[in-house]
């Protein structure tokens, strides 16, 4: 089965100083209840967050490594389509955020912008993906079938043939 | 409920590397033979492994020496952590083994109190999450693409010339055949 | 495997009473500045009279233990450092975990009963036995003795059997318990977990095989799944508080639940006639078992009173046979509860949430046809491990209040779960037959997260 979705896995990092800012920007405009995902087209599971990674011993010190940003995504194929998807639906959010990354061009140049994200990109080495060939759209639509099938099964039960076959008929026509 | 997601930075040194990346290329040949197991538990929506060399990988910023190698984990799933790491543990340990077995300070995959400490400390609070189908599960979602696949073959089976006594059968034996996952 | 020390640990746990009444009593510590002393040092003189699992040369008439919220340890003085040390699960208490397990809607603790609401809870004394007067004495006794030792008694709940066993829906319960190594009677069959029969389990003394599923054998838990101090099946002792609570004590989940009996006796005649099978049928798929204790996974057509009755075959069984839910539906009560090998992989996935129940019913019984009469009736629900949150919270949260493990969606337990919207029932067959449950039966009117010390540690609160 072909996969029907990518991930896209985005690690950019923070300037000195600024992951505090980072942060309050996602809180600012990345609310739970009106993410800005929710407006790309194709966006099976999203997130964003500002992470430190692990430090390294040197010397026997620990020094402190830099903050980066993580966006990640498991989105319609292919990621470059989505992310020009996201480029266009929320670029004030976007720029809130990634405004505080190294070299960071902004989302009103798409060239510039999809350079930057190919530069900060991680390959994907391996993946397991719930269910690899469907869109977010075959999700959305298997999801209300089975509903409507687990619907017409209980409300059906113990029709005589004539009246299945009626209601059946009626429930395809609609 | 909505699915949970997990991000897990752990250090590797570069022989773990070396032997991640190559169980990789066999994964990627074996045409989804490793990722069966995994997949079979039922409850991870999506699961993503990285290796970052480089922090930070672009080579327009200067590279940060304070930080190592490390295998990026992403993933979003079903449950309880609880849950979500005790079939790790109980289920999969093998492959839990090859991927994180020289990770550093990994204690085993045998024993839940360790690896959930592990992942613990290791773990970073994901600032913002998103679900398309929040309410939706991975058997959920399993079910409804399953039953959609076998619900369009016995429309397209549906004759107008069947009896109604014969329909009537027909579509009991399809619910019958199809219960598991309505 | 580390020697049991059953003289440590309370009674009730290990093995249950079995006693046909029970008393359940409330206190708070005082609030004044000689109350915690006082408190401190009622408590550990019940050290000597606090029943434990040690044998019984002649069965007591009466039996006494009891249990403190996390609530009550701090009212009691115990050291901050030292409270630390409890699990989070029990430090938070019931009322504040409320969401994480569906005490939402009319079961939020807004609406618990006035002296079960967050907070009323700080000792916890159980007096069983079997003559209601005798408990009622007794509960009078404690209740004078408490407040003369700075506890300020409050809350009241008597509850006793029905007969025969029965809960209030009509069913034989409290006799699915797990086996526990190091237990007399360890050996039941299926009350262990489920393991995989290899020809040499023949020579394991500890490994009971299935006699209903070849493929089955059932192994006992670690005590440690249920007392403090001992290993569990992670291979370690479970996290326990520090010295000297730490060791043969473990937690308590207590809950009052409120049956609604007509509202559960109205589902099941109109399941009755939207399905088309006999209302008896559709109760036993609802529960699990037949109103005699038989089960559906070995008899799916009626009730055996002979197996229902017969302690040592009546929870032999295992799920694997039954993959769709046909003899035994996917969500039926009893599988939710303990799913066994459902999950394929045997018990593996299972075999870290079980739980030890020792509640009883409280109430008039409702007789069969009678109109709804109003009164409170229940199950005063009990439930025993050593860690809430892997066993009750995991059984409550994800396999109760949820179908998705038994890939039912989102679909709860009516009878013990939160039913927050319409709850389809699906009983497998050829063809699979729906119920819509429009609402649960059961309504949660209180409880709390308690520790239930063993002797020693019980003995130290004079001292700590």
């Amino acid at each position: 089965m072909a996969a029907a979705t990518e991930a896209l896995v985005v690690l950019a990092r923070v300037r000195t100083g600024e992951a505090d800012a980072a942060r309050a920007a996602i809180a600012a405009h990345w609310p739970a209840a009106a993410s800005p995902f929710a407006l790309v087209a194709g966006t099976h599971l999203a997130r964003l967050q500002v992470l430190t990674p692990p430090a390294r011993r040197l010397r026997g010190r620990r020094r402190t490594p830099a903050e980066h940003v993580l966006l990640a995504a498991d989105a319609d194929a292919p990621a470059a389509a989505w992310l020009e998807r996201l480029r266009a639906a929320a670029p004030g959010p976007l720029d809130a955020v990634l405004g505080h990354c190294a070299f960071y061009p902004g989302t009103t140049e798409r060239a510039a912008f999809a350079r930057w994200i190919a530069a900060n990109r991680l390959d994907v080495g391996f993946s397991v993906i719930g269910s690899p060939g469907a869109t977010t759209a075959d999700v959305r639509a298997a999801l209300g079938l089975r509903d409507e099938i687990a619907a017409f099964a209980e409300r059906t039960q113990g029709l005589d043939p004539t009246a299945l076959r009626t209601a059946w008929r009626d429930w395809r026509a609609a | 409920m909505a699915p949970t997601p997990l991000t897990v930075l752990t250090p590797v040194p570069l022989w773990w590397a070396v032997w991640v990346r190559l169980t990789w290329m066999v994964a990627a040949v074996t045409g989804g033979l490793v990722q069966r197991p995994l997949r079979a538990l039922s409850f991870i929506q999506s699961a993503h492994w990285s290796l970052v060399r480089r922090w930070p990988r672009d080579p327009a910023v200067a590279s940060d020496r304070a930080a190592p190698r490390t295998l990026v984990f992403l993933t979003t799933y079903d449950g309880s952590s609880i849950q979500y790491i005790d079939a790790f543990v109980r289920v999969v340990p093998a492959n839990i083994e090859a991927l994180y077995g020289g990770a550093r300070g990994f204690p085993g995959p045998f024993r839940f109190r360790p690896v959930a400490r592990y992942i613990d400390e290791h773990c970073h609070p994901v600032d913002h999450a998103w679900s398309a189908q929040p309410d939706a599960t991975t058997t959920t979602i399993a079910q409804a693409l399953a039953l959609r696949d076998r619900f369009a073959a016995f429309e397209r089976r549906v004759d107008p010339r069947w009896s109604d006594v014969r329909f009537a059968a027909e579509w009991e034996g399809f619910l019958t055949d199809v219960q598991d996952v309505v | 495997m580390t020697a049991l020390e059953r003289d440590d640990i309370q009674g009730n746990v290990l093995r249950g009473y079995n006693f046909s009444c029970a008393r359940y009593l409330v206190a708070r510590v005082r609030d004044d500045r000689e109350a915690p002393a006082a408190a401190r040092s009622w408590l550990a003189a019940q050290a000597d009279p606090v029943t434990t699992d040690a044998d019984w040369t002649v069965r007591p008439r009466l039996v006494g233990n009891l249990a403190l919220s996390h609530a009550g340890l701090a009212a009691l003085g115990l050291p901050r450092g030292l409270r630390e040390t409890f699990p989070r699960d029990f430090r938070e208490g019931m009322a504040a975990r409320a969401g994480l397990i569906g005490d939402v809607g009319g079961d939020a603790p807004e609406h618990w009963e006035e002296g079960l609401r967050p907070g009323a809870i700080h000792v916890l004394v159980t007096l069983s036995g079997d003559d209601p007067a005798a408990l009622a004495r007794a509960s009078a006794r404690v209740r004078r003795d408490m407040a003369a030792h700075g506890l300020e008694p409050g809350f009241e709940q008597e509850a006793a059997k029905l007969g025969g066993d029965r809960e209030h829906f009509g069913f034989t319960d409290g006799f699915g318990q797990p086996s526990i190594a190091g237990v007399v009677r360890h050996e039941v069959a299926g009350q262990g977990v489920a393991v995989r029969r290899r020809p040499w389990h023949r020579l394991r003394r500890d490994l009971v095989p299935c006699a209903t599923d070849r493929r089955v054998a059932w192994r006992p838990l670690r005590p440690g799944e249920f007392v403090l101090g001992y290993d569990d099946e992670d291979g370690g002792p479970p996290p326990a508080p520090a010295p000297p609570l730490h060791r043969n004590g473990t937690f308590m989940v207590w809950r009052k639940l409120h049956q609604d009996v007509a509202g559960f006796r109205a589902f099941v005649a109109g399941a009755a006639r939207s399905t088309g099978l006999e209302a008896g049928l559709v109760a036993a798929k609802v529960i699990g078992r037949w109103p005699d204790g038989s089960p559906l996974a070995l008899r799916p057509h009626g009730g055996d009173t002979a197996l229902g009755e017969d302690r040592e075959r009546v929870n032999d069984f295992a799920y694997g046979t039954d993959p769709s839910g046909f003899a035994c539906p996917r969500g039926a009560h009893v599988r939710r509860a303990n799913p066994r090998d459902a999950f394929g992989r045997r018990g593996r996935l299972t075999a870290r949430h079980r739980i030890l129940r020792r509640g009883l019913p409280y109430g008039p019984r409702l007789e069969e046809g009678a109109d709804d009469d109003g009164a409170d009736r229940g199950l005063v629900f009990v439930a025993l491990q050593a860690s809430i949150e892997r066993q009750f919270e995991i059984v409550q949260a994800r396999w109760l209040n949820d179908g998705n493990a038994f890939g039912l969606g989102g679909t709860p337990d009516p009878v013990a779960g939160t039913v927050g919207a319409p709850a389809r029932q699906a009983f497998g067959g050829h063809p699979p037959r729906y119920a819509i449950a429009m609402r649960g039966f059961v309504t949660h009117r209180g409880g709390e997260y308690l520790y239930v010390p063993g002797i020693s540690a019980l003995r130290a609160f004079a001292t700590l």
